[in-house]
């Protein structure tokens, strides 16, 4: 099953200008199977979610991006939003309270500035924070960092024996499908397995949007 | 009636030792003053150490704020920093103007990096000193529309969209 596990829509991200419909229109329009909807310290109410799945007659999840210290973690399985800044210690007993899992989401995004090149970070010392130790998986492939960053990233998450899964950190239309997670589960129904599924660890991040066009170009 | 008001800030970096760079920054002015010093591990910009002094401040909370600043280790300067800074030393709870010396001094590690190789593009003339804006770019795609001067109609960014 193949889904953008990171989404932001306008109706819980202020950043976002993506409706959520047509996130989903764009979904379905490039092939994917399934969207997750990640807003920024916000969940959203189950039922509005079920909802517009039905309506939409289109697989939807949802997590929530949350804002620690230490970086930006997408959360699964914790039914509550978040305020400000959530310290990762607090979180991290929350999440294992419920069951739930724990992606850092685009570790390395914005890290290769202009001129930062020169400070090469090798993988090692990039390996070397101490947040990687306390999630599930890791966002190898981000929409929204170079690829330089994503490399990086898929580089750390080998040497960590981290999962790596893929997404769009999508806020605009256009930007959907550029990161996704292929499960090898042909249909994931609902949070609960996807939860399951990012705990297994089979499935694969790929650049989905950029082989969409190529494959359609041709 | 008379008002007046005096400002001065000051911000610079040290040359890195030992993989460690020290900025400082310090704002004097007729109501405030202050002055911040941060410690960042090359080469992953992290935030190591945070000190911060207030001489004077009309505001009680501003001085309690200082205590705060260690809240800021460990953050990797980077997208969201500023957010960060305004939440962990700002806010109502914190000193905006401590908040705003600290990125003061996250800005100047920005361009302690960024001003030399600038500094080179601009020795350069004509076609060639364009060849090397696009470069740079290309190294940067994410300044690609961040400025007037790279948008996409400049003629820096000319036949280089498509790349990025």
């Amino acid at each position: 099953m193949v889904i953008d596990l990171h989404v932001h829509t306008r109706v819980y991200s202020s950043c976002s200008i993506l409706e959520s419909e047509e996130a989903i229109r764009e979904a379905k329009k490039i092939g994917l199977e399934g969207l997750c909807f990640t807003e920024h310290n916000l969940r959203w109410e189950h039922e509005a979610l079920q909802k517009l799945s039905q309506k939409e007659n289109f697989p939807l999840f949802c997590g929530v991006e949350v804002e620690t210290r230490e970086g930006h973690l997408l959360v699964f399985g914790v039914n509550k939003s978040f305020a400000g800044i959530t310290p990762l210690d607090e979180l991290r007993e929350l999440v294992k309270k419920e069951n739930g899992v724990m992606i850092i989401a685009h570790p390395f995004r914005g890290f290769l500035l202009f001129g930062f090149a020169d400070l090469s970070l090798q993988v090692e010392m990039a390996s070397q924070r101490q947040i990687y130790q306390q999630v599930e998986a890791m966002e190898i492939l981000s929409g929204k960092a170079m690829k330089k960053e994503n490399d990086l990233a898929q580089k750390v998450s080998k040497r960590l024996k981290l999962k790596g899964v893929g997404g769009s950190d999508a806020h605009a239309p256009g930007e959907i499908g550029r990161g996704v997670t292929i499960f090898k589960k042909p249909v994931i129904k609902n949070e609960a397995e996807l939860i399951t599924e990012i705990k297994k660890g089979e499935y694969e991040a790929v650049y989905w949007l950029e082989k969409f066009k190529i494959l359609n170009k041709g | 009636m008379i008002l007046n008001y005096v400002r001065n800030k000051h911000v610079y970096t040290t040359e890195p030792k030992n993989n460690l760079l020290l900025v400082c920054a310090a704002s004097e002015e007729t109501f405030f003053s202050a002055r911040v010093e941060v410690t960042v591990k090359l080469p992953d910009l992290e935030v190591v150490e945070i000190l911060g002094k207030i001489k004077r401040s009309p505001f009680t909370r501003c001085q309690e704020a200082v205590s705060m600043l260690p809240q800021a280790m460990g953050l990797r300067i980077g997208p969201g920093i500023i957010k960060l800074v305004h939440n962990l030393v700002g806010g109502t709870k914190g000193c905006p103007p401590l908040a705003n010396l600290v990125l003061e001094c996250t800005d100047a590690v920005i361009l302690h990096f960024t001003t030399e190789p600038l500094k080179e593009i601009l020795k350069k003339e004509g076609e060639e000193q364009i060849v090397a804006y696009q470069e740079f770019l290309r190294q940067n795609p994410r300044l690609f529309n961040s400025c007037v001067a790279f948008t996409p109609d400049s003629p820096l960014t000319k036949g280089i969209k498509e790349e990025l």
